[in-house]
C-alpha cells in the first residue's frame, strides 16, 4: 500500500515536473547552454541551445540567433562543419551584425563562420544608440553592414508617402557608416516624425541581392525654445483725447476768464475804482484759449507724444520678438537629429 | 567781515556752479501796461505807464520747486495835473513749489522803488499764496489763476498796511522752446488811518512776455 502510494507521488511530480521545464524562460536555457559551451560540455549545450531555437520557442530574435551562433560554434567544435556553417548562416541572416570575438572562438570557429559569410548575402541596418547628431554636419547615426562587398542603395520616405525624401548610394563591405547627412533632398531638415528606410544591397561579385526595410522615428533635441511675447493692448497709451475732455478745458479757460473778471471787485479797493480793462483782457484771452482748445479738443485731435510713445512701444515689442524667433533659429539650427527605430532593429 | 562775506559767496559758488550745468533756464523779456492809484487825503492820484522787464526762471531738482528772478523798470505818467510822473523799479524773487498737478504754493520777496521829482518810495514785501494751474492742450497752453497775501510789508515813510493781497492769473503758450505769457495783476495795500486819513494803494498790470528755454 505505502509503496503504491509512493509510486502515484512520484507520477504526479514527474507529470508536473515536466511542463515546468518546458516553460523555464528562453533567457535563462540560453545562459545555461552558453555555460555549457563554455564547459565544453557541447552535446547538452546543443540540446538546451536547441530549446531556444525551436518553433516553438518563446525567444526573442536576439536571442534566436544568439542561440544559432552558438550552435554553429559548438558544431565546429564538434567537428561537424555543415551543420555549423548552417547555422552560421542563419545567424547572419537573423543578425548580419553577428561577428564571432577572435578571444572567445577558435580559429576553427571563425573559419567556418567566414565561409558562412561568403555563402549568405545579407544587409542590415543598425541605429546607433545616443548618437544623436546635427544634420548637414555629419552622418546619420545608422551603421549597416552587408556581408560581402555590394553596392547599396537606401532610401527614405516619410511613412505612408511613396516619393523620397533622401536617396543615397554606396559601395560597402562589413560594417559601413551611412553617407546620408540627414538632409533631404533639398538641403532640408526633415520635420519629426516617422519615416522608413528601403535598403537593397547587390553583391558585386555574383549578383545576389538583399533588401530590409528599417522604419523609425525622427526627432530633434534642442533647447527649449522661447515662446513670442504677446502685444498686450492695454499696455498702449491712448492716441486720440476723448470729446468729453474738451468741455472740462473750456471750462479752465472759462474760470480762469471769471476769476480775472472777479480779481478787480474782490481783491480791488472799490473806492479806488481800480481799471478794469487789464482784467478784460485777460478774461477775454483765457476765456478765448478754452473756446479754442474746446474746438481743437472736440475735433478728437490725436496726442502726438502718445502715438510716438505707442509706436516705440510696438517696435520694441517687434523687436523682441524677431529677438526670440533668432534665438529660436539658432537653437533649432543646432538642433541634434536623433533616430530610433520603431520597431526594434531591423535587418 | 569781508572775509566771512567772501567765504559764502566762495560756498554759494561752489554750490550753484555743479547745479548751473544741470538746471534748466529759462529767460524772458516783458512788457507790462501798468495803472497805479493812490489815495492819500488829497484825491485820487492815478498814473500809468508801460514797464519793461527781464526775467529768468529755473527749477530746482528738489521737488520740483521753480524759482523766477525778475526785474521791471519804467515810468508811470501821472493822470492828474496835481499829481507827478514817477519811475518804478522792482526786483523780484519768487518761488514756486508744487503740491499737485494743479496746485503750487508760492511765496516770494519783492523790491520795488518809486521814484518822482519829489520824493522816492521804497517797498518791500514778502508774500506767500496759492496758485492753481492747469494744463489745456498738452503742454503747448497752460493757464493759471492764484492769490497771495503778504504778511510783511515795509514801506519807506509809511507804517505798515493792514490789508495786504495780490491775485493774477495768466495763460501761457508754448511751441519749442518759446514760450508767450500774458500775465494779468493786481496788488493792493490798504494802510491804516493817520490823522483821520487812509492811504490806499492799487497797482493793476497786464504783462505780455516772452520766454526762451536756454536748456
Amino acid at each position: 500500500m505505502r509503496r503504491a502510494r509512493a509510486l502515484v507521488v512520484l507520477a504526479a511530480v514527474w507529470a508536473l515536473a515536466r511542463p515546468l521545464a518546458a516553460q523555464r524562460a528562453p533567457g535563462e536555457v540560453l545562459t545555461r547552454g552558453v555555460i555549457l559551451y563554455e564547459e565544453l560540455q557541447l552535446e547538452r549545450a546543443v540540446t538546451l541551445l536547441r530549446e531556444v531555437v525551436s518553433p516553438s520557442s518563446a525567444a526573442t530574435e536576439a536571442e534566436r540567433a544568439q542561440a544559432m551562433k552558438y550552435l554553429g560554434a559548438a558544431f565546429a567544435l564538434l567537428g561537424q562543419r555543415d551543420s555549423a556553417i548552417a547555422y552560421f548562416r542563419r545567424t547572419l541572416e537573423r543578425d548580419p551584425f553577428v561577428d564571432l570575438d577572435p578571444a572567445m572562438f577558435t580559429a576553427q570557429e571563425r573559419q567556418l563562420f567566414a565561409i558562412a559569410r561568403q555563402r549568405t548575402f545579407v544587409v542590415g541596418v543598425r541605429a546607433l544608440s545616443d548618437t544623436a547628431f546635427v544634420p548637414g554636419q555629419g552622418g546619420v547615426s545608422l551603421r549597416f553592414v552587408t556581408t560581402q562587398r555590394a553596392r547599396v542603395q537606401a532610401i527614405v520616405r516619410r511613412a505612408g508617402d511613396e516619393a523620397p525624401v533622401a536617396e543615397f548610394r554606396w559601395t560597402a563591405e562589413g560594417a559601413s557608416a551611412s553617407p546620408w547627412d540627414g538632409l533631404d533632398q533639398k538641403g532640408e531638415r526633415l520635420p519629426s516624425g516617422r519615416y522608413q528606410l528601403d535598403v537593397t544591397a547587390t553583391a558585386t561579385t555574383d549578383s545576389a541581392s538583399d533588401t530590409l526595410l528599417l522604419r523609425f522615428e525622427v526627432a530633434y533635441d534642442h533647447e527649449s525654445l522661447e515662446d513670442s511675447l504677446v502685444f498686450d493692448a492695454t499696455s498702449l497709451l491712448p492716441e486720440r483725447r476723448p470729446p468729453s475732455i474738451a468741455r472740462s478745458r473750456l471750462a479752465s479757460g472759462l474760470a480762469v476768464a471769471a476769476f480775472a473778471v472777479a480779481v478787480p471787485s474782490a481783491i480791488g479797493n472799490g473806492d479806488l475804482g481800480g481799471t478794469r480793462k487789464h482784467a478784460l483782457v485777460m478774461a477775454s484771452v483765457s476765456a478765448s484759449g478754452g473756446i479754442a482748445t474746446f474746438l481743437f479738443l472736440r475735433r478728437g485731435s490725436g496726442i502726438p507724444a502718445n502715438v510716438l510713445e505707442n509706436a516705440r512701444r510696438r517696435e520694441e515689442h517687434v523687436r523682441l520678438n524677431r529677438e526670440i524667433r533668432e534665438r529660436n533659429a539658432a537653437r533649432l539650427a543646432a538642433a541634434r537629429m536623433i533616430i530610433t527605430p520603431v520597431s526594434g532593429e531591423s535587418r | 567781515m569781508t572775509v566771512r562775506r567772501l567765504g559764502w559767496l566762495a560756498a554759494s559758488l561752489m554750490c550753484v556752479a555743479p547745479l548751473r550745468a544741470q538746471l534748466p533756464v529759462t529767460t524772458g523779456v516783458s512788457m507790462s501796461l501798468a495803472e497805479h492809484r493812490v489815495t492819500a487825503g488829497a484825491g485820487l492820484e492815478r498814473s500809468s505807464g508801460t514797464m519793461f522787464g527781464l526775467s529768468a526762471t529755473t527749477v530746482v531738482p528738489w521737488q520740483a520747486l521753480e524759482a523766477r528772478a525778475s526785474l521791471r523798470a519804467g515810468s508811470l505818467g501821472a493822470h492828474e495835473q496835481s499829481a507827478f510822473d514817477r519811475d518804478v523799479g522792482e526786483v523780484s524773487l519768487v518761488m514756486s513749489l508744487p503740491v499737485s498737478g494743479w496746485i503750487a504754493l508760492e511765496g516770494g520777496v519783492v523790491v520795488r522803488r518809486y521814484e518822482s521829482s519829489l520824493a522816492a518810495q521804497r517797498w518791500v514785501w514778502g508774500e506767500v499764496g496759492l496758485q492753481g494751474r492747469h494744463v489745456m492742450l498738452d503742454d503747448a497752453l497752460r493757464v493759471s489763476a492764484g492769490i497771495s497775501i503778504m504778511p510783511w510789508v515795509s514801506v519807506s515813510g509809511v507804517s505798515r498796511p493792514d490789508l495786504a493781497v495780490a491775485a493774477h492769473s495768466a495763460l501761457g503758450y508754448s511751441a519749442g522752446r518759446l514760450t508767450a505769457t500774458i500775465r494779468y495783476g493786481l496788488e493792493r495795500f490798504d494802510f491804516p488811518a493817520r490823522n483821520q486819513v487812509r492811504r490806499l494803494e492799487e497797482l493793476s498790470s497786464l504783462e505780455l512776455g516772452v520766454a526762451w528755454k536756454i536748456r
